[in-house]
């Protein structure tokens, strides 16, 4: 193992790392974004109509079960290699968290709250927007957290079903048995994750601190 | 070429001897921490740190200090599962209400009473769920242990994802599948059992 700075850097320019992680963070990003908007209004409407709503936090939780790479491979046949299936699978792994906690949320609202509003004269929409959804936020922020790990897992593991990515360049490090690539790719991913993790503890915290219920 | 069986036998015995390991591991690392509680903080905050790491880098990592073959894919998954083990078991074991635990004391229980009667019934549903978490974490460490050499479905997954053959690779994730909510619908009986209430 060579660990001096040349030759990491010299294997950080062969294996393209900069580029790779562009690809990695772009498909982490894009599913992530996908999933905050699908899980949101999921969610909302998991709240709102409570039979549908349980019926399809049951199949999240069916599809939460499947182990990761199984749910990936599964993909394949369907939608080819790459990056499609990559979002995808962690799209559908990551709903969960968010739709779960979303229709939470925005359900156990202490009812003295709803009463207030309805005294006001508020429209269901108006309670939503102004009393359900804000005091879901913190809720909904931990969920998100749970979604970024999720995301970033499968993203990285996408790189053995041809999405590029950090994934692909560790892979490439074990079958050609170098282990300096291993460590340098495999540091790197975790710093990247455990960052992402950091960033959403601390909007979570932020949320919790705006909005949590201080009684 | 690995037959079905031979795979599915060996993807059993790495995923759940090292479910098994973080376990007992896991519920005594959680004991212990509630134990001494300064532990109980770096334990907490050291594992939501870690548990965002990929479980494939876990398992790439592991080469440049273990190699490769079973017994470094069974530490990686260990390594993967533990975290969610102790993280629930300190979760379970410490957020029960004091009046709980001041009654219990003021009846002259002593600490491993109390934990044995007190402290794991009322935690059982967060135990349970960290268990729940890490046998399905388990089962998918299993199959990316392949790369490094573990044997197993991985084997069959990785020989139909080569020759881009879809029959192949449904041959082993299909069974995988089927193993994690088995062992899940396994867990969730144990853990009615275990509910006292």
């Amino acid at each position: 193992m060579n660990l001096t700075a040349p030759a990491i850097e010299q294997l950080w320019t062969i294996h393209d790392i900069t580029d790779q992680t562009m690809v990695h963070l772009t498909l982490f990003f894009s599913a992530l974004i996908i999933v905050l908007i699908l899980g949101l209004a999921l969610g909302i409407a998991a709240g709102m109509n409570k039979r549908w709503g349980g019926i399809l936090i049951q199949i999240l939780n069916v599809i939460e079960m499947i182990p990761d790479i199984a749910l990936l491979l599964l993909l394949i046949p369907i939608t080819g290699i790459g990056a499609v299936p990559t979002i995808v699978a962690a799209v559908l792994y990551s709903l969960l968290p968010i739709v779960r906690n979303t229709s939470i949320g925005i359900i156990s609202i202490r009812p003295e709250l709803i009463e207030n509003g309805i005294a006001l004269g508020m429209t269901e929409k108006d309670m939503l927007l102004r009393i359900r959804l804000p005091l879901a936020l913190p809720l909904i922020a931990g969920g998100i957290r749970t979604a970024v790990i999720y995301t970033m897992g499968i993203v990285t593991l996408g790189g053995i079903i041809g999405a590029r990515g950090l994934g692909a360049v560790l892979q490439a490090g074990i079958t050609r048995n170098n282990m300096t690539v291993i460590l340098i790719a495999g540091l790197w991913i975790g710093i990247l994750a455990i960052c992402m993790d950091l960033f959403a503890a601390g909007g979570e915290r932020i949320l919790i601190w705006k909005y949590g219920d201080k009684t | 070429m690995t037959t079905l069986s031979v795979a599915i036998g060996q993807h059993l015995l790495l995923a759940y001897s090292g479910f098994l390991i973080s376990a007992v591991i896991g519920i005594t690392g959680g004991v212990a921490a509630v134990r001494i509680s300064p532990l109980k903080t770096i334990l907490l905050v050291s594992s939501s740190l870690l548990q965002a790491i990929p479980a494939f880098t876990l398992v790439a990592l592991i080469v440049p200090f273990l190699g490769i073959g079973f017994i470094p894919a069974l530490v990686v998954i260990v390594a993967a599962t533990l975290l969610p083990v102790i993280r629930n078991t300190i979760i379970g074991l410490s957020s029960i209400d004091p009046i709980l635990i001041e009654g219990a004391t003021g009846l002259g229980m002593t600490w491993n009473q109390i934990l044995i009667k007190v402290r794991f019934p009322l935690g059982t549903r967060p135990i349970f769920s960290g268990l729940r978490l890490s046998s399905i974490v388990a089962n998918a460490v299993a199959i990316m242990t392949v790369f490094i050499g573990s044997g197993g479905l991985g084997t069959i997954i990785l020989e139909g994802l080569v020759r881009f053959h879809t029959p192949g690779i449904l041959a082993g994730v299909l069974p995988a599948i089927g193993i994690a909510l088995s062992t899940d619908l396994v867990l969730s009986y144990l853990e009615k059992k275990a509910y006292p209430l």
